[in-house]
């Protein structure tokens, strides 16, 4: 068919070029369509209104048909064709491509369209194919791009279902389509459900327990109600009050207080927001050169994710934050909300700042509003609405913005000594530097002086100037000075107090070479005599009687002077490291002239100026510092110690605007190379009424977020209100969460999503009252087993089965079994462990190693480069892009690390061990404790003999315990914590990209009892990491 | 048994369970085609419509195929194509000049080429047991890239992109193809870089499994977790079976979903990978003879084990064999990197011929780029090459590859490909095309958009193809 329609177009014609047969396919594919692509396409393709000349080469039909010159081939006649007369040049008036598009082809691919012409222009292309653009109409008009318009409660048949006005939408849902709910769950697995939603953790037997009788109560007051023909909500003496409701906001209550709710909730956003703690590079991608792959302050950008959640932070406020905190108006002193600014800053690294920039946009745009923005970045969107005009109207926000060096600090609650104790190791470490610098210089010093050159004429005074010799020799002893310094001394170069004269003799023999001898002393003497110049007295003495006959001898005059001065050197530098004026002798005043002559020559930094690591990362980067010197710096070191010392601060890892913003040309194609207009920076053009308005306020930032968190912006509250749906229901109304755009499957329910919309914008933004509404409703109570719901017992027929008509569970007749994801499995059984530590924030752990960390599992160190496979096993998602769903798969190593890994025989000798399972108890007794413990209920008979079976069985396979064959365990974990007794950590290998290393020890490598065995079994049952 | 009817043979998840115990057959005698499904899922969810499912179960792809397994040697560092495959008697003269636009002088390489085989494909000396196998061999002498930078070129070729994090080839094959290995991973990394191995949006079942193997290293500690330290195997078959018999009783209560099912069958591929893996990495079960004709080493190692995975159903295995950055001491240096590839790979293809495997596994050797026809300064015994991308070459063999050929030319000076050439994106989409793909076609829906391994680009070179 495909060939069927060029030939349908041309046939009237007369022009039909050949049916393309294989070879004339390839002959096209291999030589003729990348030459189209990359010569012609620029300016004829796309539409006939834009296209160069009427003339469209990305069809066949466009080919055949010609532009406004009329036909440009002529199938089997090269000489015929237009096209060849053009792109020989032949004609002064027609040259194609033309020069400022690269110009002539080159004969060899002139003669490939020769050949192709005359084998009948073979053309494999479909001529009615247009090229996809999103830029219509039809695209406009998708769904999401509309307004929100709160939908009315739809009409249902059976009222009494409806707790909550969610329920309305999904019944309304089911009933249309043939379907019913399901009953409540049993309370325990309700429960359970709602803490793992919530908390990512699970309940205790006791609350179970607690919550059980409570549920069942209520359950059973609102079946009387019913069965008297009330109605949830019903006016007057037909309503009643769900009794359900008064029990589940208790416990809704108490789980969203729970400061673990910030913790499971915060990392689903950081999914979204590709949560890292490395660049992503194991090369030297840092900002500077000394800055490593390793974020030191990532982690303050999670706590305020935590924080921001558990404080139930407005989510409109919350985007603003993340995008625009440093402009907010009240502003404190070490303010925890710049640290929300991470959300532009943690992602990957890349060597090419427009693809740092085109990252920050992707985030920004999937995050917030849903969008695939930068689609847009080669090309116009070609599903959805984005002009690649409006990605560079981004560009030039985020091309306005940078990381300063120097972070703010943050609030720390450590203890006073663990902070001093940090301040003293990184004073430590900063001395180091300095002295590695000091030392250094003296070294270089010593070995620029015995340079051969060095009295040539001017290659002393090449430190000062911009000669190529002058870089050279300033790069190879770290002289780089500030550009702008080295261009004042330039403008000032005849001012300058050391080499001032010198440059008015070397002007002079500049211009003046034949006279130079018979002019020069007097102008010496002239220069030194200026009345409003002032020379350094030391200069001026030794040139006073010079009577230079060539410039040579003026700069062996200055090189021997210098050459003198080296034993005054380490006065000099000591001086500068100590920050006081410059003393040759002890008893002798400070010596300003010796000191204004090495500043020129070598201006060593002031103490002061390379105090911190921060000014010294920025200072050793501007020198440019020889390779060799600078791998004696410690940054390393002091990397380490920021990131593992609990006395460490953490910093904000801010961006600012540049003082003064700039808007982006359009790269064509995303070529930065091809400049197309500059583009104003603005909002979407999409999401504005009108033509979008330019942004003022410094980079736009500000702006840029105030229009995503408008109530009128139709996609941020969709979107947000989709991801809580799928955190509640495994899936959202638009199973791609970060594309609500036209290549998103339609949602599931609109009108429930709309509602759910528009009242998270009413009700303050509140992300905790959403999730109560959800929770509080009978759609969310519903069982997971499909054998309760009413169809399916009933014995439905294939037509009108749900799991037939509905497999995927869309309208929701049921709630989703789902598999807990890493950090729920890992959390639960550190828990387990009894062990689990609840601090909530801080610095990273290792959530992978042993030894481990019994810290939850979103305090974890993610290496963004050598993600751990552990993490990749079990569907962590990449963090090099917004995630904000996950995938649930199953592969064997999942199951190694359950069979083999070393946690879950931590957790099962330490269950095993806990009191209330103690020996004394019965082994039904001790069984049905273990079940308490880690399924929240009591063995069935079934389960308990098989249980005793086991036991019975293992205690013929374990060995008998024996003291010689145990290992010498536990092994003691190295590092500076372990050795000094504080609780720091450290880095793997400490190489650049090491991870980190917990303290603590291994698990002792000994066998298990039977009882450990069987706990350790019931670990593997899927009961354990299934929550239906 | 086909896996098309696994869902009809048994009735329910549960019988089967029952089945297995009634006729006292552990999960691992089932047939492969039953077996599978269980294990991973047989109704895996697809990304979009059209694309394969999210699964590992073994399938047919779209196109005849030729290759259904590929070991993908990365001879990393970037090797001289000078010295290697690509013969430039021509520059023999101008040895020691300058040129324009070269620093340094041109240095024709120090080697001896020899046209091998019935094809006459020109190897180095530095090949001599390559040499013997040049009938097999495809040399692609016009291979050419844009990057002459190590890490971005790398990643160019593992996963098609030098700077995004894309999935890499063998997760792709994996994701085309599945895995015809029930207890290995389908896809596994014997060293390498991350990108080698990465799924990156792929779904995690599709990322190599990185292993610690070489020569020496102890077969238990290849892949994390793969031995207990606890407990013996009794004790873990006992384990299981009291969890199935639990799993059963949960599967009652929750009666539903293939993904419980899958969770069961994985523990039980565990279980049996224990064994299974450390047997498949043992190359010290090879007889004498054949670990003789690979000859010491690590990279022989490698190689030899990659044949061993090969012939248990795994799909792709990636190997390192690198070691060719000779900016200096070229000479020695590279005859040692060579050494090291040289007998083991020659080894190889003779081995997985006789074993009748050479036909279906497609062997690839090459690098990120090559090297500079000059050298700085003039010629010395230090002398070595700087990096090169506008031409290098590769290798392929077996696996529907016409060997005995060599394919492209440079100029004469091995500087710019002047004939057929093979960017990285063509190698690609060659490669899926011998595994029975068009590369425009196998593609993963993600963020709102089809990603494929060739991006944009991407011509099969039919000629390669047998």
């Amino acid at each position: 068919m495909k060939q069927l329609i060029p030939l349908l177009i041309c046939v009237p014609l007369g022009l039909c070029a050949a049916t393309p047969d294989p070879a004339g396919t390839d002959f096209f594919e291999k030589n003729i369509r990348p030459l189209l692509t990359q010569k012609c396409y620029e300016c004829h393709s796309g539409s006939p209104a834009t296209s160069k000349g009427g003339l469209l080469l990305d069809t066949n039909a466009g080919v055949l048909a010609g532009g406004d010159d009329g036909p440009v081939i002529v199938p089997g006649k090269p000489d015929a064709s237009m096209v060849i007369r053009a792109l020989g040049y032949q004609d002064e008036s027609l040259q194609m491509p033309p020069k400022s598009a690269g110009g002539r082809l080159t004969d060899a691919q002139i003669s490939l369209v020769r050949q192709w012409i005359a084998m009948g222009a073979p053309d494999p292309r479909d001529g009615a194919a247009h090229r996809l653009s999103g830029l219509t109409a039809e695209a406009r008009a998708h769904w999401s791009f509309q307004p929100v318009v709160k939908p009315p409660l739809p009409e249902v048949r059976d009222r009494s279902w409806c707790l909550t006005p969610v329920d309305f939408f999904v019944l309304a849902k089911l009933e249309s389509n043939g379907l019913r709910p399901s009953p409540p769950a049993d309370p325990e697995v309700l429960l359970r459900r709602m803490y793992y939603d919530m908390l990512g953790l699970p309940p205790t037997l006791e609350e179970i327990n607690a919550f059980a009788h409570d549920y069942d109560l209520a359950l059973r007051t609102e079946n009387y109600a019913i069965a008297e023909g009330k109605v949830p909500y019903g006016e007057g003496r037909k309503g009643f009050y769900p009794a359900r409701r008064v029990v589940l906001e208790k416990w809704i209550d108490q789980l969203l207080a729970s400061p673990h709710y910030g913790e499971r909730w915060g990392r689903h956003w950081l999914d979204t927001a590709r949560y890292a703690d490395t660049t992503g590079t194991n090369n030297q991608n840092g900002r500077n050169r000394f800055e490593g792959p390793r974020y030191e302050y990532a982690w303050t950008y999670r706590d305020y994710v935590v924080d921001a959640l558990n404080q139930d932070k407005p989510y409109n406020q919350f985007v603003v934050e993340q995008l625009a905190a440093d402009q907010l108006p009240n502003l404190k002193p070490q303010d925890g909300r710049l640290a929300a600014l991470g959300f532009l800053t943690v992602g990957k690294h890349f060597d090419n700042p427009n693809d740092l920039i085109d990252e920050r946009i992707d985030t920004t745009a999937k995050a917030f509003l849903g969008l695939t923005v930068s689609c847009a970045r080669c090309h116009d969107h070609k599903f959805d609405p984005i002009p690649t005009a409006d990605y560079y109207s981004w560009h030039g926000i985020f091309n306005s913005v940078e990381e300063p060096i120097v972070r703010p600090e943050l609030k720390l609650d450590a203890p006073a000594a663990a902070q001093a104790d940090y301040r003293k190791r990184l004073a430590d470490l900063e001395v180091a530097n300095r002295k590695v610098y000091y030392d250094e210089a003296a070294t270089l010093y010593t070995q620029m002086l015995a340079e051969p050159r060095l009295v040539e004429h001017g290659y002393i005074v090449a430190f000062g100037g911009q000669s190529t010799e002058a870089f050279a020799a300033r790069k190879k002893y770290g002289l780089e000075v500030e550009k702008n310094n080295a261009n004042a001394m330039i403008a000032n170069a005849n001012n300058h107090p050391v080499f001032g004269p010198y440059n008015v003799l070397a002007r002079l023999f500049h211009d003046q070479p034949n006279d130079f001898a018979r002019l020069a002393p007097a102008a010496l003497k002239a220069a030194l005599a200026r009345p409003r110049v002032r020379t350094n007295p030391i200069i001026a003495r030794e040139l006073a009687a010079l009577a230079p006959a060539t410039l040579d001898e003026v700069g062996v005059a200055y090189a021997q002077l210098f050459a003198r001065g080296q034993k005054d050197f380490a006065a000099y530098l000591a001086a500068r490291r100590d920050s006081r004026p410059l003393a040759v002798a002890p008893a002798r005043p400070p010596d300003d002239a010796t000191q204004e002559l090495f500043n020129a020559l070598w201006p060593i930094p002031d103490g002061r100026e390379i105090a911190t690591a921060e000014q010294q990362m920025a200072y050793f980067t501007k020198v440019q510092m020889p390779n060799n010197v600078a791998n004696l710096f410690v940054f390393d070191k002091i990397n380490e110690l920021r990131l593992t010392h609990p006395g460490a601060p953490g910093c904000a890892m801010v961006v600012t605007d540049l003082p003064t913003p700039k808007n982006s040309p359009v790269f064509i194609r995303g070529d930065p190379a091809k400049r197309g207009p500059v583009e104003p920076r603005h909002f979407l053009t999409l999401l504005s009424s009108g033509p979008p308005a330019p942004f003022t306020d410094g980079s736009g930032r500000s702006d840029l977020a105030r229009l995503i968190a408008s109530p009128d912006n139709p996609l941020t509250a969709r979107v947000e209100v989709n991801r809580v749906w799928q955190g509640h229901f495994g899936e959202g109304f638009v199973r791609t969460p970060d594309d609500l755009g036209n290549m998103s499957e339609p949602p599931s329910n609109q009108e429930l999503l709309d509602f759910l919309s528009v009242w998270f914008v009413e009700n303050g933004w509140s992300l905790k009252k959403l999730h109560k509404l959800i929770l509080l409703s009978n759609a969310y109570q519903q069982s997971s087993n499909p054998a309760l719901n009413p169809l399916v017992a009933e014995g439905a027929a294939m037509t009108t089965d749900p799991r037939v008509l509905d497999p995927d569970n869309r309208m929701l007749w049921r709630a989703p079994v789902r598999r807990l994801d890493f950090e729920s499995i890992r959390d639960s059984l550190i828990l387990l462990t009894g062990k689990m530590d609840s601090t909530i924030g801080g610095k990273p752990v290792n959530i992978t190693d042993e030894p481990y960390s019994y810290r939850r599992s979103i305090y974890g160190y993610i290496d963004r480069a050598q993600l751990s496979d552990l993490l990749t096993q079990f569907d962590f998602p990449p963090p090099d892009n917004a995630n904000s769903r996950r995938i649930s798969t199953i592969v064997p190593q999942q199951a190694l690390f359950f069979l083999n890994g070393a946690l879950t025989v931590d957790v099962a000798r330490h269950l095993v061990a806990r009191p209330e399972v103690g020996p004394y108890l019965s082994d039904n007794d001790r069984l049905a404790a273990i079940y308490r413990i880690l399924f929240q209920r009591k063995p069935t008979a079934a389960e308990t003999k098989l249980a005793l079976d086991f036991l019975g069985q293992a205690a013929l396979l374990v060995p008998k315990p024996d003291p010689a064959a145990a290992r010498p365990t536990p092994r003691r974990a190295a590092g500076p914590g372990a050795a000094d007794g504080t609780m720091m950590m450290s880095m793997v290998a400490n190489g650049r990209a090491g991870g980190v290393r917990n303290t603590g020890a291994a698990v002792p490598r000994t066998p298990l009892t039977p009882w450990e065995l069987l706990t350790q079994a019931l670990l593997f049952s899927n009961e354990f990491v299934y929550v239906n | 048994m086909s896996h098309e009817n696994c869902s009809h043979c048994l009735p329910t998840p549960l019988s089967r369970m029952e089945f297995l115990r009634l006729t006292g057959l552990s999960l691992g005698s089932l047939a492969l085609g039953t077996m599978l499904p269980e294990v991973f899922g047989a109704t895996g969810p697809v990304a979009a419509p059209g694309q394969p499912a999210l699964n590992l179960l073994p399938r047919q792809p779209p196109l005849p195929a030729r290759a259904k397994h590929v070991i993908h040697i990365f001879a990393g560092g970037a090797p001289s194509h000078l010295d290697t495959f690509d013969a430039k008697p021509a520059m023999g003269a101008l040895g020691g000049k300058t040129a324009n636009g070269l620093s340094g002088v041109i240095w024709p390489s120090p080697f001896k080429f020899e046209a091998c085989g019935r094809g006459g494909v020109q190897i180095s000396e530095i090949f001599p047991h390559l040499q013997t196998v040049a009938d097999e061999m495809c040399v692609v002498r016009s291979m050419h890239a844009e990057i002459p930078a190590h890490g971005p070129a790398a990643k160019l070729l593992h996963t098609g992109s030098a700077i995004l994090t894309k999935p890499c080839l063998g997760s792709w094959v994996l994701y085309g193809l599945g895995t015809e290995s029930a207890d290995l991973p389908g896809f596994i990394s014997l060293g390498g870089p991350p990108e080698a191995r990465q799924a990156a949006f792929l779904p995690g079942i599709y990322q190599g499994a990185q292993t610690n193997f070489n020569a020496n290293a102890p077969v238990k500690k290849v892949l994390p977790n793969l031995t207990s330290e606890f407990s013996s195997a009794g004790e873990q078959r006992a384990q299981l079976d009291l969890v199935h018999a639990l799993d059963e009783q949960h599967q009652k209560e929750v009666q539903s979903d293939s993904q419980l099912e899958a969770r069961i069958g994985s523990f039980e591929l565990a279980f049996r990978m224990q064994t299974a893996a450390t047997d498949a990495f043992d190359i010290t079960k090879e007889t004498a003879a054949t670990r003789s004709a690979y000859g010491p080493g690590d990279v022989a190692a490698r190689l030899l084990c990659a044949r061993r995975l090969v012939e248990r159903g795994v799909r792709f295995v990636q190997v390192d064999a690198g070691g060719w950055d000779h900016h200096t001491n070229l000479v020695t240096s590279i005859r040692r990197t060579a050494a090291a590839v040289d007998q083991p790979a020659a080894a190889l293809i003779a081995d997985l011929k006789t074993r009748g495997l050479l036909d279906e596994t497609l062997i690839i050797w090459g690098g990120e780029f090559g090297r500079t026809v000059n050298t700085a300064g003039g010629i010395t015994a230090n002398s070595g090459r700087d990096h090169w991308s506008n031409a290098f070459c590769c290798w392929l063999a077996g696996g529907g590859v016409r060997g005995g050929q060599m394919h492209g030319e440079t100029d004469d000076l091995g500087r710019e490909v002047v004939k057929d050439g093979v960017h990285i994106h063509d190698l690609h989409a060659t490669i899926l095309r011998l595994l029975g793909f068009d590369h425009t076609k196998l593609t993963y829906r993600y963020n709102g958009r089809d990603f494929r391994l060739t991006d944009n680009y991407g011509q099969i070179v039919s000629s390669i193809i047998a």
